[in-house]
């Protein structure tokens, strides 16, 4: 009795290995190549191996063993032609012992033409939101000329490309002519904005990159760049920004204003003769960093009245880009829409058929700032 | 058996059967589906449905307390006669099997996309039922105790998780509030109902209480409970991607927790953790049901046991879990059977064989 059931408990011990020693998804971690970035171009004419071929993706991995401390490049780059993004992705299994890995990947580089190609944007964006590999918490950049441009600059003072690259883009918390957009931000952004969206634009030089202006994307499209200073207003309007600093002339001199705080709110101030009037209060607060030896600025009425320069500076700046929104990109991305359609859902709802139409004709923004020096440095 | 086989669950255990049968794979796709129908009054509507659901519960347990020491097999055959009894019994167990090939399914879809995604999907399905009719065999307190032992070691992670996401969440998306015609939110509360499927379960596992009256108690909470987190989840989701989003996700609950990072932290992702997790509550609304198909059986064949049933159903189960050829036809067909399923054993069912009860004048007032 007892050994035949000291039997049966070997069989089934037994038959517990037929479930436990398979494992059909293991992979070493020798095995995997992990992927920092990923840049999407147009195909041109000369790369193309079949007509179908639509994307080039360059792509960008760290070569572990030199990452540390090594003559050779930290990094390599490689690219590949193919009709999808996402079957792009996969011909790279052809290419590599190692199996690609995207839980890593930092940021995503989109060059022009790729923006410009309605039907390829389309293609890209859901590509990679339905790619389950994929995270979407890497960040989104515009490249004015090739995506690929990007994977070929040899950073100065950084081992590796994409930490620079990222550092970069986390240092918005410091300074406002620095758009900060993840590809989830991006990916909501386009959903809640019919298409449209601006996009932090990056320029590949040789040893560095630059960050400053930003694309603007209209309906999957596109159309146009924002530049350094009017990301920073861009960042305002939008109640984006956080640090950054801001130059003024007070009595033909410069100062400068640095502020740790920016806050933006919208209200609607009337419905009048079919025309809607929006007013954007801006609330900043910061400090003095600079003026002129000998001059004493430790003075309230002496800062009130830079107050109110730094304040018509930020008025006139806001107000030239809304027109800039209005008129010339003529699309809705300083968030008047997100406003109306939350605050103001009966409103919104007479207006919502034909809204790019009341954006640029009836509705009109007016910027409230309101500036607090609230320090002024070490010296009076 | 070693251990004393006392079938008897206490309104505790009520409450965690409840709540666990009725969480499961409809958490993922909720945020989408409230969404899809109401926008931004979304979670309001789940809400609503809430409060319908409250009083279906309080329905059956009135009328379990009229049959104490029965189930819904055993007492429907007394109100509406042995022949209809049985046959009702039979349509509930039927539709009970097609929920847990359903729950298989869509559930071996989530994990094959997220977690395993070359192992193969026959593989998946036949390991978990295969677990889940080693309990089953263990009777209705084996059960009752799986549903109590679970429930902290799913929620208390699951919890932390969430709130770990705090700020991703902007809230103004939950702007404008109540501003979807009355009509509109009514017509959307059907569509919503399939996320409670599983309260119908009480109808029989109150029967295994020695006192029915003490139900009242834990059935409300666990619906109350199941209703704040459906909501909390639909808020959540809402607050994080805004509504136009959110619908296009087929699973924004999926899509949150992987948005959630943790640098610093020993692991920065958390999908993987939080997915092994969801498999306890996936196989806690299997077990949960899997009993009632194999216990409905032997009453309606009129056998004293359960157990030889099981392993069979087990066969059964896979197979039906394979027909569906895509995600899409499997929610294609949950679309066409589930909510008139749910409809009538949820509320038409316990308020006819109620009234009957009562016109009657069956069992104890």
């Amino acid at each position: 009795m007892k050994a035949k059931k000291s039997a049966r408990v070997i069989a089934v011990l037994l038959s517990c290995m037929l479930l436990l020693t398979g494992c059909w998804d293991k992979i070493e971690i020798e095995d995997r190549l992990f992927v920092l970035a990923i840049g999407i171009d147009k195909t041109k004419e000369t790369e193309k191996k079949t007509p179908e071929d639509r994307y080039t993706l360059s792509f960008v991995s760290p070569v572990v063993d030199q990452v540390k401390e090594g003559p050779g490049p930290a990094f390599k780059t490689y690219k590949t032609v193919n009709n999808t993004v996402i079957m792009s992705v996969s011909q790279l299994m052809e290419r590599f012992s190692q199996k690609q890995f995207f839980g890593h990947t930092k940021a995503i580089f989109f060059g022009e033409d790729v923006m410009k190609d309605e039907e390829l944007l389309k293609g890209v964006i859901d590509g990679v939101s339905r790619y389950p590999e994929l995270h979407n918490s890497m960040y989104a950049y515009i490249v004015p000329s090739r995506a690929e441009d990007v994977f070929k600059v040899k950073p100065m003072f950084d081992k590796l490309l994409m930490p620079y690259i990222t550092g970069i883009t986390e240092n918005s918390d410091y300074t406002s002519r620095i758009l900060k957009l993840s590809l989830a931000d991006m990916v909501i952004k386009l959903a809640d904005q019919k298409g449209s969206v601006v996009i932090p634009e990056i320029i590949p030089d040789k040893d560095e990159v630059k960050m400053n202006g930003a694309g603007v994307i209209k309906e999957y499209k596109f159309i146009g760049y924002l530049g350094d200073q009017e990301v920073a207003v861009y960042n305002w309007l939008t109640d984006k920004a956080e640090g950054g600093n801001i130059s003024v002339e007070y009595e033909d001199v410069s100062v400068a204003f640095r502020h740790f705080t920016f806050r933006r709110d919208i209200k609607l101030s009337k419905v009048e003769g079919g025309k809607i009037y929006l007013e954007y209060k801006m609330e900043t607060e910061g400090s003095i960093e600079e003026y002129m030896m000998g001059k004493r600025i430790l003075d309230d009425a002496v800062l009130k009245e830079v107050e109110t320069e730094i304040e018509k500076r930020l008025e006139g700046e806001s107000e030239k880009l809304v027109k800039k929104f209005q008129q010339e990109f003529r699309v809705d991305l300083i968030g008047a829409r997100d406003y109306l359609s939350k605050h103001q859902p009966k409103l919104f709802k007479t207006i919502e058929k034909d809204y790019d139409k009341y954006f640029t004709d009836s509705i009109v923004i007016n910027v409230n700032a309101d500036v607090h020096i609230r320090r002024v440095g070490l010296i009076k | 058996m070693m251990i004393k086989n006392n079938d008897n669950v206490s309104p505790y255990q009520i409450a965690m059967i409840i709540i666990m049968s009725v969480i499961s794979v409809g958490v993922f796709s909720i945020a989408s589906d409230a969404a899809d129908a109401a926008g931004t009054d979304g979670w309001l509507v789940i809400a609503l449905a809430g409060a319908l659901n409250i009083l279906a519960v309080v329905i059956i347990v009135k009328l379990n307390s009229r049959f104490p020491g029965k189930t819904f097999a055993e007492y429907s055959q007394i109100v509406i006669g042995t022949i209809l009894g049985k046959i009702l019994t039979f349509l509930f167990a039927a539709y009970l099997l097609l929920v847990i090939a359903y729950v298989t399914r869509a559930f071996t879809e989530v994990i094959k996309i997220f977690l395993l995604f070359r192992t193969p999907t026959e593989v998946i399905m036949l390991s978990l039922i295969l677990v889940c009719t080693y309990i089953v065999r263990g009777g209705v307190e084996c059960i009752a105790r799986i549903n109590e032992l679970i429930f902290p070691i799913l929620f208390i992670p699951f919890f932390i998780v969430l709130f770990f996401g705090l700020p991703l969440m902007d809230f103004s998306n939950l702007l404008p509030v109540l501003q979807t015609p009355a009509d509109k939110m009514l017509t959307a509360i059907p569509s919503l109902i399939f996320s409670f499927g599983g309260i119908e379960l009480a109808l029989f596992y109150i029967g295994f209480m020695k006192n029915p009256r003490k139900a009242y108690k834990p059935a409300i909470i666990a619906v109350l409970f199941i209703t704040l987190f459906l909501v909390m989840v639909t808020v959540f989701c809402i607050a994080t991607f805004g509504k136009n989003a959110t619908t296009q996700f087929l699973w924004p609950l999926v899509n949150y927790i992987r948005a959630i990072s943790l640098p610093g932290l020993f692991i920065e992702r958390l999908d993987g953790v939080i997915l092994s997790l969801w498999m306890l509550t996936v196989f806690t609304t299997i077990v949960s049901a899997y009993f009632i198909v194999s216990y409905s059986i032997s009453k309606v064949v009129g056998t004293k046991e359960q157990k030889q049933y099981v392993l069979p159903l087990a066969i059964i189960i896979y197979y039906l879990a394979l027909q569906p050829d895509s995600l899409a036809e499997l929610y294609e067909w949950g679309a066409a059977i589930f909510p008139y399923a749910i409809t009538s054993f949820l509320y038409a069912v316990p308020i006819i064989l109620l009234l009957i009860a009562k016109l009657r004048k069956l069992g104890v007032r």
